[in-house]
Formats: structure tokens, C-alpha cells, sequence
């Protein structure tokens, strides 16, 4: 056991090193006015995505472990070479904002060394970790055809490939404490350039933390922390840039974004238009210039993993937008798997309702009725309750008011698209930045009374969301300490655990057939085939159900097949057929070995 | 530059001194009077406590 927690802990520090390391390449192109917060957490940010990049690309060739060291050492030997720019802590420290966000990350630390579970429902087991360990086993990065997020802008999931190649299966979910923390160093460099000094940028750190929608979106293997980090720094420096190199740094962020979730492809575009304009002081000309400049360094850091998806799935976009299926011949879906796939996608969407009204409301349903669509947990009451100061203190800054507008972008782009809580976390990062600015202006302005009320709101956000993060966290923290009970939880919470156990140990067992689409195919260790996706995808667009896919089984090369009663479907393998061998069975799981002539 | 030349402001100094803390103190006290309602009194947990009480 603890083998393995400091097998997980030194990869992490070794791919941290890295990302910084990457990072240094391209501090040159950061405006000299950031902070020395933002120049640290910009480079952590962008290194981590660099890493990401070039691990994608040299992975399209090769991604054995070795590949994957060696990415890593050149990032490593950068980090030691350029330590000088490290040392020191970037910020004055503030103790009780500091000791809530040491917890938070404890916490998620603490947590991420418990064993993976979980179902299909599960977004990390159905595909964030689904990827690596696929792309490590079979040593390059190809799409995987029974899995289509596989194949959304895996930047992250890249990164988790190569931790789990030097720390193993517990690395990647260990990763969580700290790629919060850059969420939250960006989110506190954001608020410092706003207007606040030192110590309350601890307060928008603190209060980022312990928003229960935030942290939902940021830990096991979900890679929204991630995705609003790299916005927020693309904004921050967007925001700053003056000379033209600034916006080429700009527009690498906004790439990161774009090769990271899809929902940047919308964000993207209006926060380059958002920071290139300069009101009167610029002319239009200048501003087109170099949102052309962003903007093409956005794609251009983007286009490897959506001309990937171009070439061998024949849509840039997997799956293409509802307007391009008509247009495009893709892979691995059939018409009528695409439409089901985007009536999911819809009722995922749904979230807070539509229209004027549902606009309106959103401050009040964001603070107090999350827990009504899929996010729950809330953003804590101190942005409600003073926001709108923070906005009307500071509304003289430039950089506040544009701050204010790219923050109205974002909503009213979650709102009339995916209204997922988690595709808002870039907007909780702005968010926070006011609600400390408006806590500072109220305490400036406000009696005893008034400074303790205060005190009340933010007081309760932090210790509402710290409460309901550790209620949520509770089995994990015990999953880590211990190791009986990790075991129990597997036995119980992973879907056909005994049959992944007999084709995890059992040598004969070389490559599985999963029949059922619901099987969870993250917990086999061995080579699989599964015909049927998850979201509709098929293996052969032909063959719509298992009696069209065992014919074909001589084609799959299956060692065993892993038949399952399920809310899907019954067992499928015929009984007392010559082709398959019965090997092993407990209720509900049946476990044939092929028999080839 | 035109901008940068006119005399800092706060808040304060644009809003009506005494209305200023009445406001900001009576929002405040608001969100935090709803809080304890919506998701408080509104939680699973304290529904069900209300419940037992009330079927005694």
C-alpha cells in the first residue's frame, strides 16, 4: 500500500516539474506588468498543457512508457535549469484562508489515493481514465472505437496517461489536489490584478475552493478544474497584453482550452474579441490584427488533436455538431446512434431551463437550488451577496469592467448551450474575484454590525461547501486508510467485479469480448473488444445486436467473452454451443473461453 | 489618459452615505435569511426531522 502512495506522490511531483519546466519555453511571451503570482501559475498552467500537447503528438507515433519518460525528462531538465525562478513563495500568506485551502487540497489528496470505482455513470471510469489506459497498452494514441469521448480533446487525459506511466493507477486521481491548485493560483492572480492586495487573493482562492460546484467539476478524472484554469489564464493575459507577442501567448491559452473541452470552441472566439478591443483608445484595424493573431495561434495550438480526429474519424468535431452529420461520413456511429446521442446530450443540457425568466433567476438558482440538475453543491452565498459591489467598487478599472463582461459572455453562452454546473467554472473563477472585491468595499463602508454580517455570509459559503465536499468525500477517505474497506467497495461497486478479477489473473485470458454495452471495460488489465459503445457506437455499423456480432467473432480474435445480465440485456452467448466453453460463472456473469477450429 | 486623470472615487463617495450600509447590511442579511430557509430548512435532512416531530 504504501508502496504504492509514494509511487503515485513522485509521479506526480516528477510531471509537475515537467509541466513547469514546459512552462518556461514560453514565459517570454507573458506581459511584463503580470505579477509574480501570475507569471508562476501562467507558466505552471501553460507547461501543464504543453506537456499535454507534446505528448499527444509524439503519442500519435509511439506511447510506450519510455516515449513518456523521455517527454518528461526534457521538461524535467528545463525546470532544473531555470529553478531560479521558483524559489519563494510568489504571496504574502494569509492564515485562515491558506488553512481552508490546505484542506480542501488535503482532502483531495487524501481521497484521490482511494481505488477507482464506480459504474458506467461514472464520467471517469466510462472514459477520462478509459483513454490512457487504453493508449499505454496498446503503445500509440488511436481513437477507441466503442468509446467516443475517448476521442473529445483529450489534452488532460494525455497528462493522466503518462502519470499513470510513472506513478500507476492511483496517479492520475492523485493529480486533482494539485491542478485544483492552479485553478485556484490563476483564480487569485485574477483578483491581485483586480484590485485586491495579497492577503484577500487568498480570500478568492478559499472561497473558489469550497464551492461544491467547482470541486465537483475538478476531481476524479473530471478535467473542468483544468479547463477554466486555462481560461482564466488566457483571459488574464489576454486582459494585459499589449504588444503583439502577448497575444500570440494569449491565443496558445485559448488553444490549451480548445484542445481540452469543446464548449472553448464557443468561449474562445468571443473572449479574443472581448480582449483584443480596447475601446476608443484602439483602432479597428489594430484589434482585428490581433485577434486575427490569437485566434490562429488558438487553432494552430488546437489543430493536432482535432485534425487527429479529421483523419481517422472524419469529423474534426467526434461526434459532429447536429448541422455537420449530414455532411460528414463518421466512424463508429449509425444515424440512429448519433440522434440518440444528441437526445442525451440535450437532456444532459437542460440544467437550469430556458428563456428570459430562467436568465433572470440565475443568481438565485445558482446560490441556492444547484442541486436541481447535475452539479450539485452550490457556489456558496458570498458571490450573491456581494458581487454586485465588488462590481460597483471597482467599475472605474478597465480590467474589472472587461473582467465583468467576459464573465456575462460566459454565462449567457453556458445558459443558451450546455447548461452543465461544471462548463461555468471559468465564470465562478470571475465571480469569486468580485465577491472578495465586494466584501473589501462593504467592510470598508459598513459598521460593527454590518463587518459581522459579512463575516456571517463568508463564513457560512466556506463552511457550508467544506461540509458538504467532505460528506461527499467520506467513502473515498475511507477507501484510502483502509484497505479491507477499499476491497468491500470494489466487491460492491464495481459492476461484475469477480468476472474482471478472473480476466485480470487468468493468463489464458489474452482478449475479451464485451457483449454488453454498459460493462465498464476501464477494469480489465487485458486487450478487449466491444462492439456495442456506451453512447451508441458500434464497432461494424452493421451489426446492431450480438447475434449479428458472435458470427463474426473469428474476425474480434476473442480469447473469452464476458456475457452479463444487465438493465440492458439478458445473457446473449447461446447455451451449450461447441464454440464456447463455459469458465466461469456467478449470478448475473458468465465467462466463456472461445474454442477456434 | 482622460480617465486616468480624474480623482479616485469609492463607492462610497458615490452613493448616499447612510443609505450605502442599509443597503448593503439589509442584502447581505437577505441571502443569508434564504440560505438557512432554501437549503437549511429546505435540506433533506431537517425535512425529515420536521416530519417525525409533526407525526408525533
Amino acid at each position: 500500500m504504501w508502496l504504492t502512495i509514494i509511487k503515485a506522490i513522485g509521479a506526480n511531483l516528477f510531471v509537475a516539474m515537467a509541466a513547469l519546466g514546459y512552462g518556461t519555453w514560453f514565459a517570454p511571451l507573458f506581459p511584463s506588468s503580470l505579477s509574480r503570482l501570475a507569471r508562476i501559475a501562467c507558466t505552471a498552467i501553460g507547461g501543464f498543457g504543453l506537456l499535454g500537447l507534446a505528448l499527444f503528438v509524439v503519442g500519435q507515433i509511439s506511447f510506450h512508457r519510455w516515449t513518456v519518460w523521455f517527454v518528461l525528462l526534457v521538461g524535467a531538465v528545463s525546470a532544473i535549469s531555470q529553478r531560479k525562478q521558483f524559489r519563494g513563495l510568489p504571496i504574502t500568506v494569509s492564515k485562515v484562508p491558506a488553512i481552508v485551502v490546505g484542506c480542501v487540497l488535503l482532502l483531495t489528496a487524501i481521497a484521490g489515493l482511494a481505488p477507482p470505482i464506480g459504474d458506467w455513470n461514472t464520467d471517469g471510469i466510462s472514459y477520462h481514465y478509459v483513454g490512457p489506459k487504453v493508449w499505454l497498452r496498446d503503445g500509440i494514441i488511436r481513437p477507441i472505437p466503442d468509446n467516443a469521448p475517448a476521442s473529445y480533446p483529450s489534452l488532460v487525459e494525455v497528462v493522466f496517461a503518462a502519470l499513470r506511466a510513472t506513478g500507476g493507477e492511483q496517479a492520475p486521481i492523485l493529480s486533482a489536489s494539485w491542478t485544483l491548485g492552479l485553478l485556484l493560483a490563476i483564480a487569485a492572480a485574477v483578483g491581485l490584478r483586480a484590485g485586491l492586495d495579497e492577503r484577500s487573493c487568498w480570500w478568492v482562492a478559499a472561497l473558489l475552493a469550497t464551492m461544491g460546484a467547482l470541486y465537483e467539476g475538478s476531481h476524479s478524472g473530471f478535467i473542468d478544474a483544468v479547463y477554466a484554469a486555462f481560461l482564466l489564464g488566457a483571459i488574464h493575459l489576454g486582459l494585459n497584453a499589449t504588444e503583439k507577442k502577448h497575444f500570440v501567448g494569449f491565443g496558445f491559452f485559448c488553444g490549451l482550452a480548445m484542445a481540452t473541452k469543446y464548449p472553448a470552441l464557443v468561449t474562445v472566439p468571443s473572449i479574443v474579441l472581448c480582449c483584443s478591443w480596447r475601446g476608443k483608445e484602439t483602432r479597428p484595424w489594430s484589434a482585428m490584427s490581433t485577434a486575427v493573431i490569437a485566434l490562429a495561434v488558438a487553432f494552430a495550438t488546437a489543430g493536432p488533436i482535432y485534425l487527429r480526429n479529421w483523419l481517422l474519424l472524419g469529423s474534426p468535431i467526434y461526434p459532429p455538431p447536429p448541422g455537420a452529420a449530414a455532411y460528414l461520413h463518421v466512424k463508429y456511429f449509425t444515424t440512429e446512434g448519433l440522434t440518440s446521442f444528441y437526445q442525451y446530450a440535450v437532456w444532459r443540457g437542460n440544467g437550469l431551463g430556458r428563456g428570459p425568466l430562467a436568465f433572470l433567476l440565475l443568481p438565485y438558482n445558482l446560490t441556492y437550488h444547484t442541486a436541481n440538475f447535475h452539479g450539485a453543491g452550490g457556489i456558496g452565498i458570498a458571490p450573491l451577496a456581494f458581487g454586485w459591489i465588488g462590481l460597483a467598487a471597482a467599475w472605474r478599472e478597465r480590467f474589472v469592467r472587461m473582467l465583468a463582461l467576459i464573465g456575462f459572455v460566459l454565462v449567457s453562452i453556458w445558459f443558451a448551450t450546455m447548461q452543465e454546473s461544471r462548463y461555468l467554472i471559468p465564470f465562478y473563477g470571475i465571480i469569486a474575484v468580485f465577491a472578495i472585491l465586494g466584501w473589501e468595499a462593504a467592510r470598508r463602508a459598513l459598521g460593527k454590525r454590518g463587518k459581522f454580517l459579512c463575516g456571517l455570509a463568508v463564513a457560512i459559503s466556506l463552511a457550508y461547501g467544506f461540509a458538504l465536499m467532505v460528506k461527499s468525500r467520506i467513502p473515498d477517505l475511507r477507501a484510502a486508510c483502509s484497505p479491507s474497506y477499499a476491497h468491500h467497495r470494489q466487491e460492491t461497486e464495481i459492476p461484475y467485479w469477480n468476472s474482471f478479477n478472473y480476466i485480470n489473473d487468468n493468463a489464458e485470458v489474452t482478449r475479451v469480448l464485451f457483449l454488453d454495452r454498459s460493462i465498464p471495460a476501464y477494469y480489465s488489465n487485458k486487450d478487449y473488444v466491444k462492439p456495442f459503445g456506451q453512447w451508441w457506437e458500434r464497432l461494424y455499423v452493421d451489426a446492431a445486436t450480438s447475434r449479428d456480432i458472435l458470427p463474426k467473432i473469428d474476425g474480434l480474435h476473442p480469447s473469452h467473452v464476458l456475457d452479463v445480465i444487465s438493465a440492458e440485456s439478458g445473457f446473449q452467448v447461446p447455451a451449450h454451443s461447441p464454440r464456447y466453453r463455459l469458465v466461469f460463472e456467478r449470478p448475473g456473469q458468465r465467462i466463456y473461453q472461445v474454442i477456434y477450429r | 489618459m482622460l480617465t486616468q486623470d480624474k480623482p479616485e472615487r469609492s463607492i462610497n463617495s458615490r452613493l448616499p452615505k447612510k443609505f450605502f450600509p442599509v443597503l448593503v447590511e439589509s442584502w447581505v442579511f437577505t441571502t443569508i435569511v434564504v440560505f438557512f430557509v432554501v437549503r437549511v430548512l429546505g435540506s433533506n435532512l431537517v425535512s425529515h426531522w420536521l416530519h417525525r416531530i409533526g407525526a408525533r
